[in-house]
């Protein structure tokens, strides 16, 4: 079932949209939350607190053209509350290496207390994502949003992992000075 | 804010970013052509030929010639080493390469580099792209600067090489975006392809000769730009690359890595390798001859992004090689090189004592 559809369920609430949305989206928010909390059945409860969220989110909201990016960041924001409550969680796997990249990015002088909007910090890194080309953008995404290891995103470009993990470190360190020229540092 | 801040909000970016990136994308695959392998008109120097033999030492690099000069200089007639003690590494003024020096008359046969005199300079093929390679940078492509007449050939006399534009390769020629014209210009051309169907050749050309150049900088900064430049990089072993087996491997080592070559790299002096005392050692059956003649060597390719593509050889003990630079090398201390050397298949066979 396409999108429009399945939004115009949700508006309608028709409970049928849930399951339409499960049927389409379910695996791919499921990998998104198993890549942050590496537990199978922590994945599915996230997939199924994104269901929850979009039915109390829809409407308002209609992303009938950008219904997988609408759910997919409620699926992140959840998995990543989990993993920040969840201390056994810490320390491990790709999240945890993924977050230690992302702390490259952080201004020198940016206190870790500094409460950052993030709606705020989400625009800025919108704007550096808009410097990027499409190729730069692409890989950004797939690794900070999809959470796409190395050997995936490499595999799905064509790129040799080395240029892939040489892309992320000049992606970081573009987005280390965007964020410095915005005003991220005390 | 910490990384956990950052992740969370990358997931709030535009989602136009998020649905462009969950687009399948067709992996194209590389396609390596090994520069000077394909052209047709491309041939290796034989018979009593050399380019770029004694050093010598004091000269700036010249800047770009200027558009109104009329008269081409001749190149200058350099005598070849007669010992290597006339070989000097790399002083305080930098290391003067000759200009290309030219036969007088030739009876044999003789092939020769793709070449095309410009500005008073010889600029020799340096690159090759085809297909979907030349397609990738044609937007380099810049201004038009004049059409080669392709008239050279191995029986010109060297009258004919003091001329603009005289070349052995016909066509257009352009500047390349991003390079300065006093170093890099190129030439495209619609050529068949293996099935006839007309494809898409850039060819570039560098000067380098009758410059001077003190440290690597003025080669791997100043006109190939590698810094920050390099999206990838790949290596074969020196035997694949020998027998142009292909086999190309990802290069392991982390970005650090490289950068701590590169800023060590530019920093190095050239050094002049040729030794007449060595040519034919090698052929007799004796080791320790010729720096090129040791096993003990990896080849990197550099995909940049621009598109194009660098190609170094590197050397046990040090010594890093861009190929048209022939017996010209950056020396460079240990450690940075011997970190990439070694994760890019370099050997460390016994018995192959590399030039000084």
């Amino acid at each position: 079932m396409d999108d429009d559809k399945i939004v115009d369920l949700y508006l309608a609430r028709d409970e049928s949209a849930i399951a339409q949305t499960a049927q389409k989206y379910g695996p791919r928010l499921r990998q998104i939350a198993e890549r942050v909390l590496g537990d199978p059945s922590a994945a599915e409860e996230c997939e199924n607190e994104t269901y929850m969220k979009a039915w109390e989110l829809i409407p308002p909201n209609e992303p009938r053209t950008y219904l997988f990016p609408f759910l997919g960041r409620i699926t992140r924001h959840v998995a990543i509350d989990e993993y920040r409550k969840c201390s056994s969680l810490k320390r491990q796997g790709v999240f945890c290496e993924l977050t230690r990249e992302m702390e490259e990015c952080i201004p020198a002088g940016c206190r870790a207390e500094d409460g950052a909007e993030a709606l705020e910090l989400s625009r800025s890194i919108d704007s550096f994502l808009g410097t990027c080309t499409p190729q730069q953008r692409n890989v950004f995404v797939r690794r900070y949003w999809y959470f796409d290891s190395v050997s995936e995103i490499s595999g799905r470009y064509g790129f040799s992992r080395s240029k892939v993990k040489t892309m992320l470190f000049r992606l970081r360190e573009g987005l280390r000075s965007h964020l410095e020229e915005e005003g991220y540092t005390i | 804010m910490n990384g956990y801040d950052l992740i969370d909000a990358v997931g709030a970016i535009d989602e136009k970013y998020v649905a462009e990136a969950s687009a399948e994308k067709k992996s194209t695959g590389r396609r390596w052509v090994r520069w000077g392998a394909l052209a047709a008109c491309l041939c290796i120097i034989v018979g009593g030929v050399y380019l770029a033999t004694r050093p010598r030492g004091g000269a700036d690099i010249p800047a770009p010639m200027p558009a109104e000069a009329a008269e081409v200089k001749p190149a200058p007639v350099v005598p070849a080493p007669v010992s290597k003690d006339d070989v000097t590494e790399q002083g305080g003024g930098g290391l003067y390469i000759p200009a290309i020096d030219l036969p007088e008359n030739t009876e044999g046969e003789m092939d020769m580099i793709g070449l095309i005199v410009y500005r008073g300079g010889i600029y020799t093929q340096s690159g090759f792209y085809s297909g979907d390679e030349a397609l990738a940078i044609e937007p380099l492509v810049g201004e038009y600067l004049g059409t080669c007449d392709g008239t050279i050939d191995e029986w010109s006399a060297r009258e004919e090489y003091e001329r603009d534009f005289a070349g052995n390769i016909p066509g257009d020629f352009y500047a390349v975006e991003g390079y300065d014209i006093g170093f890099r210009i190129c030439m495209v051309h619609e050529w068949p392809d293996e099935t006839g169907s007309p494809t898409t050749v850039i060819e570039f050309f560098d000067r380098l000769n009758d410059i001077t150049l003190t440290t690597g900088g003025d080669l791997f900064e100043n006109r190939l730009h590698l810094r920050g430049r390099v999206e990838d990089i790949v290596w074969q072993s020196h035997d694949d690359w020998n027998w142009n087996r292909g086999n190309f491997r990802d290069a392991g080592f982390d970005p650090g890595t490289w950068d701590a070559f590169i800023d060590t790299l530019d920093e190095g002096g050239f050094v002049y390798t040729w030794d007449p005392d060595r040519s034919s050692a090698f052929y007799e059956g004796v080791p320790n001859s010729r720096i090129y003649d040791t096993p003990n060597q990896a080849h990197l390719t550099l995909s940049m992004e621009d598109g194009t593509r660098v190609e170094l050889r590197l050397i046990e003990g040090g010594y890093v090689g861009y190929g048209p630079l022939n017996w010209y090398f950056v020396k460079m201390p240990g450690d940075a090189f011997d970190a990439v050397y070694d994760a890019c298949g370099g050997t460390h066979e016994t018995g192959w004592a590399v030039a000084r």
